[in-house]
């Protein structure tokens, strides 16, 4: 007695013979590799950020030698060159010190 | 699972795990690469990890499955165009004077079409299928028998022609 399904499994027998001559990539070139896409991605974002790095250290050092001929820099030295004591008017003293509890030594006899 | 056992595991089932990956991508073996080597990458960075619920080979096919939709939804690729499926110019030519297996299988739903060949070519029990599917196991034996009905008039039909 034959089985009903036995037509579909001669298709699927016959499709898995036919499928044996399909080439199978490598496991060891699948495994801990990234995809294709990723490693494209990557390899261009390190690309343009070493480009961006080269030019803007090749246009910084440009910038820093351009200083016209004519113009005048003054550099400040000495020891109070940013000494800000003269910006202080008046030194605080202790006779216009008032303490906080000051008030309950009025005396309120006077009242 | 130690790395050494996983990569014993994946090594001995990447035959079948690669015609699936293909099969999941319209027969393209190039998608199918690089699904698998997606797959690989997920299991091996313990994105996906194998918690031992199922059969290690339906694990690995499940996670082959919803990478593959994945995939090719970023492809712009929607799961209903599987169905219509462009064969691989060079297997065009090779197969037109035999039966075109994976054409007339096109022909049928996708998942239909994905039961089956998770049944006859993978030789999973239905049981599996429906682990592997994310469907109830009724589910999977209606696609399971109606699928089996509609290829035996597609095969017969072919033969007729």
């Amino acid at each position: 007695m034959s089985n009903p399904d036995d037509n579909i499994q001669d298709f699927f027998s016959e499709m898995r013979k036919k499928d044996e001559q399909i080439p199978i990539p490598e496991f060891d070139e699948l495994i801990r590799k990234r995809p294709r896409w990723r490693k494209m991605f990557f390899t261009s974002l390190g690309v343009a950020a070493s480009l961006l790095i080269a030019l803007n250290f090749y246009f910084g050092a440009d910038k820093k030698t351009n200083i016209p001929e004519n113009e005048l820099v003054i550099i400040l030295s000495g020891e109070n060159e940013i000494n800000t004591q003269s910006l202080i008017s008046s030194e605080p003293s202790m006779n216009s010190w008032k303490s906080p509890s000051d008030f309950l030594i009025d005396d309120f006899n006077e009242w | 699972m130690n790395k050494i056992r996983l990569e014993h595991l994946l090594k001995e089932h990447h035959k079948d795990a690669f015609m699936w990956a293909s099969q999941c991508c319209n027969y393209n073996r190039e998608d199918g690469k690089e699904v698998l080597q997606i797959t690989y990458l997920k299991i091996w960075e313990r994105k996906a990890m194998y918690g031992g619920q199922s059969g290690f080979k339906t694990w690995l096919f499940s996670v082959i499955r919803f990478t593959a939709i994945d995939y090719l939804k970023k492809r712009g690729i929607s799961f209903e165009e599987l169905g219509k499926l462009q064969m691989v110019e060079e297997e065009q030519q090779v197969e037109t004077d035999r039966i075109n297996y994976r054409e007339l299988l096109s022909r049928l739903p996708e998942r239909q079409h994905q039961v089956l060949l998770l049944a006859f070519y993978h030789g999973m029990t239905l049981t599996m299928i429906a682990d592997l599917m994310d469907l109830h196991i009724g589910t999977v034996r209606t696609h399971y028998e109606r699928g089996k009905d509609a290829l035996k008039e597609i095969i017969l039909k072919e033969r007729h022609e």
